[in-house]
């Protein structure tokens, strides 16, 4: 019943209309190479704040999840993904257009990335609550080694470096304990400024980091799109029958696959893709095709970065751990509206956990339609301006920062991050391992502190405890085993 | 020697290692005690203070043997480089300006010397600079009611 009532909801004008603008708007940022939907996704939280959150979630889920898919638009016309998730879908999406079959291509990639999307929205679903209910028997200790773990996952898989990425997360968490403390509000490393407080706005963090940050790496670097040449003969859109046959044992394995690779906090969309495109070429009865225009391949990219999606969401709202870097923007966009995730959010918000879902299955919906229609004119988009871009991001990442809290420090600290983002993105320093210091700090202390106090100051309590012991375990083993490979074979640069 | 310890690496740790001093130094400043061992507001700061710091010291030692250039130009163009300067230098004076100027004459100035900058066409520049300033800015205050 609460289902159907949400459903109900989504599909009212006031809140249909913010995800039709959500969708339209991810588009195009994720046909456009360099705009990432996280970026875009941090600019427009604080402007959907002035919204119901029913409203705001409308916007950047359509955002969310429209960026993710048209990542692969860029993808298969121009061999260069929109949005990082999108890598595996230069394997062969290309390939297929230089074949002669870009509308093909368009196709698989709109219909694969719909069904995957569904799939990992009907796991989140099916998941999530049950996960939720046994997620609020945790305690201190469960939740102090579910922050640590997340943060290990994140930096062991987030960059070539795990020096650094140990460093810049640790410096995340350092950099979430400046305002009042946890456990009895004392004032720390405020240096006098009020409006530090509260700590470190998180917000115009992300806007900085994600925002900013990259349009200075991609003026430094020149980036410039060549002009795209309109195609005209797209040639057909939907796949047939036979095609659609072949393409399903390798998009269920991946459907599988993707879903799980979500789960773990750190990996997305870009590795679920790799892998599954992997997987799918070992089972194909056509493995050779594979990298060469492989209608499977297509299929199975485009449809596993979105499937990745509803497997981030289930950890990033049962246990308030992001799973990558979007959903880390997504948790403050709930801490924003006042809502906390993790277990307490479907105990006390069980009716917007509902339509957040019923928003991402409708989302698919809109892009399925979107994204088919627009097949054959999808290639304009790529034809605009970079320095257009450029300038309208930079404006709307101050204007956003401020908006937020109408708070000047927020515009500062948004722009220093900016200028962090650029010089982290130039010396190799993985950005999610901060975001996720910085989100996962209070958790990790304010949990660490209650643990201490409830077991009189001993440690042995976050090994005794099963949970906690096996989540402490694979977060040590998450950072050692990449080191000890190192010392061994010393053949990445860790430094 | 000079240019082996004044890389971008070993800049970048040196700054991080100073924060995490900071913090530990500030940290000694909480002195109440607790139940459950001596876990009161310094002690999680003062951990990662360590943490950090010592990472940082294996980044400035490891970045002295292994010196790796990361802002090194594609095909050596400089003009890039006076481009992206003068760009930031806009955006610096854009945030100053915030609190002072208003908005829309201090938007449409920044767009305008940044299309300028970038080598955009003038009727152009100076169309966007004021249809984007004034559109932000009637979007801004009459649909989200926000003063800018």
């Amino acid at each position: 019943m609460e289902w159907i009532e949400s459903l109900i909801g989504v599909f009212s004008p006031s809140v249909l209309i913010f995800l039709i603008l959500g969708v339209l708007a991810g588009y195009v940022i994720g046909v456009l190479p360099g705009l990432s939907a996280t970026m875009a996704v941090a600019i427009l939280t604080p402007v959907t704040f002035w919204l119901r959150p029913d409203q705001g979630f409308a916007m950047l889920i359509g955002v969310f999840n429209s960026a993710i898919f048209a990542g692969g638009i860029s993808a298969v016309l121009i061999n260069t993904p929109g949005t990082p998730a999108s890598i595996a879908s230069t394997f062969d999406g290309y390939a297929m257009t230089q074949k002669g079959q870009p509308g093909l291509a368009l196709g698989l990639n709109t219909i694969f990335s719909c069904i995957g999307g569904w799939f990992g929205t009907l796991v989140l679903a099916l998941a999530a609550f049950p996960l939720a209910r046994f997620a609020l028997k945790f305690g201190p200790t469960e939740y102090f080694a579910i922050a640590i773990f997340g943060l290990a996952m994140m930096v062991s898989v987030s960059g070539k470096s795990i020096i650094k990425g140990l460093m810049i997360g640790y410096l995340g968490l350092l950099l979430s304990t400046v305002g009042a403390d946890p456990m009895f509000s004392t004032p720390r490393f405020t240096l006098g400024v009020t409006e530090l407080f509260d700590g470190i706005s998180f917000i115009p963090v992300m806007i900085g980091l994600f925002g900013l940050g990259e349009i200075w790496t991609q003026m430094y670097d020149g980036a410039n799109l060549e002009k795209v040449e309109r195609i005209t003969c797209l040639g057909r859109i939907f796949p047939t029958w036979k095609e659609f046959k072949a393409c399903m044992p390798g998009s269920i394995i991946a459907s599988i696959i993707s879903v799980f690779v979500g789960i773990i906090p750190g990996a997305g969309g870009d590795i679920s893709g790799i892998i599954s495109w992997d997987q799918a070429k070992r089972i194909s009865k056509k493995p050779e095709e594979f990298g060469k225009g492989s209608v499977e391949g297509v299929a199975v990219t485009s449809l596993s970065n979105n499937a990745a999606l509803g497997g981030a969401l289930i950890t990033m709202m049962t246990l308030g751990v992001p799973g990558e870097a979007v959903s880390a923007v997504l948790i403050g966009a709930l801490m924003m509206y006042g809502m906390d995730p993790g277990p307490s959010l479907f105990s006390e918000n069980a009716a917007f956990v509902h339509t957040f879902i019923m928003l991402m299955m409708v989302a698919y919906v809109l892009i399925m339609i979107i994204g088919l229609l627009s097949a054959k004119h999808c290639n304009i988009i790529l034809n605009v301006k970079k320095e257009l871009i450029w300038m309208t991001v930079i404006v709307f990442c101050v204007v956003g920062a401020f908006s937020m809290n109408s708070s000047y420090i927020d515009v500062v600290i948004m722009a220093i991050s900016g200028f962090a983002g650029f010089f982290f993105r130039k010396m190799n320093y993985p950005l999610g391992p901060i975001i996720l210091g910085l989100l996962l700090g209070n958790m990790a202390e304010s949990n660490f502190r209650r643990s201490m106090a409830m077991f009189n100051g001993s440690y042995t309590a976050f090994f005794t405890n099963p949970i906690s012991a096996v989540l402490l375990t694979l977060a040590a083993l998450a950072i050692v085993v990449p080191l000890i490979k190192h010392i061994f074979r010393k053949r990445e640069n860790y430094i | 020697m000079l240019k082996r310890l004044l890389n971008a690496d070993a800049i970048f740790a040196s700054i991080v290692l100073a924060i995490s001093v900071g913090f530990y130094i500030m940290s000694l400043s909480f002195t109440r005690e607790t139940v459950g061992g001596n876990v009161n507001e310094g002690f999680f700061p003062r951990m990662l203070a360590v943490g950090v710091a010592l990472m940082a010291l294996y980044i400035i030692i490891g970045s002295i043997k292994n010196n790796v250039h990361y802002f090194e130009l594609k095909d050596g163009n400089k003009d890039i480089l006076k481009t992206v300067g003068i760009c930031m230098s806009l955006f610096v004076l854009y945030i100053i300006s915030w609190n002072h100027v208003h908005f829309l004459i201090k938007t449409i100035i920044f767009l305008l010397a940044m299309c300028r900058v970038l080598k955009l066409k003038l009727l152009f520049s100076v169309i966007y600079s004021v249809v984007f300033s004034v559109g932000i800015y009637m979007l801004f205050t009459q649909a989200f009611r926000i003063l800018l």
